[in-house]
């Protein structure tokens, strides 16, 4: 069935059957592969889109419960050259090393820090914590995330 | 609190890794290394060793590594080798890249002697009259467009481990030794049964320090491996050997929430002998300790000396369980 939703701010059309997954839409249909095929079981988080701005497992969600609703991925936020600067400061504290669970990881914490721009370490740890990262022991991942909030607490204050 | 020793740089008694070199007349520089980079920065750490000695910023260097198909042999980036030996290849093929920097400028400028050049931020420059100076990209354009000497560098290290004795069964099976010591801090819930690691510090002694951002991450992700081993990733298996934790939801790794709420690390800059400029391995050093060091943490708040992990909640009410029983009986 033709299913109809935006995708990083584009409207778009998609064939889809009725018991396929959203990743397998992205990635197969859209050729968006930053959406990573982890264990396709909702555990891992590689494959965590935003919908409607709140992150989603896209391995176990339907493509067809996508109708009519609003769907990013990391493109919506940085490319190589004009990073988001959440993203400069991951570079910045070498926060990833394989980067598989990098764009999964970015989404939750953009999502977070949208709905609140001065969260708590402890409140950053939770937001990621659907994202499973077997390299960095998430420290250097959360000192960067926590160093935006910082930078960005200070920058508005200066206003 | 656990100290360890971990033995690293050896694969097997060759052990022989190369490196390729080629620095073109733009005074830019490829490197093929046999060497896997999956994202612990190897790729990274030696171009920046290339960068120190061939003087040219880190963005003209590019690094190939990984295939076979175009690059030397690499015995595998395994046992914290990659820095110690392919550390050692990339020195090596750019000092003799430079001897021949140095020979083209030497022919350029009229002084034929290599030794009185150095080299720094992309030129070359005599050390007695640094106004007389060339940059690495005419220097390397020249040698090759003029003289016809393409600059072209190749370096092989071997492993120094020997087989063993067949009297004694004494070899030399590593190149080098790394140590290590981790302290935890736990909270053990003995109505649950659940440990919660407060504090965790990682102290590893590194050889000289190439990118600390690399070391530090490869401390943590080690010390992450480490606290699952500790407290939770078990493969669990049926009778028939099929394995009942195959999945994330049943092999659980530790989350964001689950790390110490304060982790620290050190690194202890001992150089490590005959390293390239005193590096060596580390990497799987970092998760070693680990273990232990909360398993000690637990037996001090319990006084139960556990055998085997991961120390998970019902491993850890059963033996307080057979200590109250002991107790009473």
């Amino acid at each position: 069935m033709l299913i109809h939703f935006h995708v990083n701010g584009k409207a778009c059309a998609v064939d889809a059957a009725p018991d396929e997954k959203l990743l397998d839409t992205l990635r197969e249909k859209l050729q968006i592969t930053s959406v990573k095929r982890g264990c396709e079981n909702g555990d891992c988080g590689a494959c965590t889109v935003l919908l409607d701005g709140r992150p989603v497992a896209s391995c176990i969600f339907l493509t067809v419960k996508a109708r009519n609703h609003s769907i990013q991925t990391i493109e919506a936020f940085g490319e190589p050259g004009h990073l988001h600067p959440l993203q400069e400061k991951f570079r910045a504290h070498g926060a990833f090393q394989c980067g598989f669970c990098a764009p999964g990881v970015t989404l939750s914490a953009i999502s977070l820090l949208n709905q609140n721009p001065t969260p708590t370490e402890e409140e950053v740890r939770r937001a990621i914590s659907g994202n499973l990262c077997r390299c960095s022991g998430y420290v250097q991942i959360v000192e960067a995330i926590m160093d935006y909030v910082e930078e960005r607490r200070a920058a508005r204050e200066e206003l | 609190m656990a100290a360890m020793i971990y033995p690293h740089d050896s694969c097997g008694v060759s052990g022989a890794t190369s490196v390729f070199l080629k620095v073109d007349s733009d005074g830019s520089a490829v490197l093929y290394s046999g060497l896997s980079d999956v994202g612990q920065g190897s790729k990274t750490a030696l171009s920046q060793l290339a960068a120190e000695i061939l003087g040219i910023p880190m963005d003209k260097i590019t690094f190939i590594a990984g295939d076979t198909h175009t690059t030397p042999y690499d015995e595998g980036t395994g046992a914290s080798r990659t820095t110690f030996f392919c550390g050692h290849c990339v020195k090596e093929a750019c000092e003799k890249a430079r001897t021949q920097l140095f020979e083209a400028a030497g022919r350029m400028l009229g002084v034929p002697s290599p030794e009185k050049f150095y080299i720094q931020d992309g030129v070359i420059y005599l050390k007695t009259f640094p106004e007389c100076h060339v940059s690495v990209a005419e220097a390397a354009h020249a040698s090759e467009r003029i003289y016809g000497h393409p600059i072209l560098a190749s370096a092989t290290f071997s492993s120094f481990s020997t087989p063993a004795d067949p009297e004694t069964g004494h070899a030399l099976m590593f190149e080098r030794h790394t140590f290590g010591t981790q302290i935890a801090e736990v909270d053990v819930d003995i109505d649950t049964g659940e440990i919660d690691v407060l504090k965790l510090a990682a102290v590893h002694s590194c050889g000289t320090v190439i990118n600390p951002n690399l070391v530090e991450g490869q401390i943590y992700g080690g010390v992450h491996m480490g606290l699952g081993q500790a407290l939770m990733e078990e493969m669990l298996e049926r009778e028939d050997g099929s394995v009942v934790s195959n999945t994330f939801s049943e092999y659980h790794i530790l989350t964001a929430a689950d790390m110490p709420g304060v982790m620290l690390s050190g690194m202890v800059e001992r150089p490590v002998e005959d390293g390239p400029f005193g590096a060596g391995g580390m990497s799987e050093g970092a998760p070693s300790p680990t273990a232990p060091a909360v398993g000690n943490a637990v037996a001090d708040a319990l006084g139960i000396r556990f055998t085997s992990l991961p120390l998970t909640p019902e491993r850890i009410l059963t033996a307080l369980k057979a200590k109250q029983s002991s107790q009473r009986s």
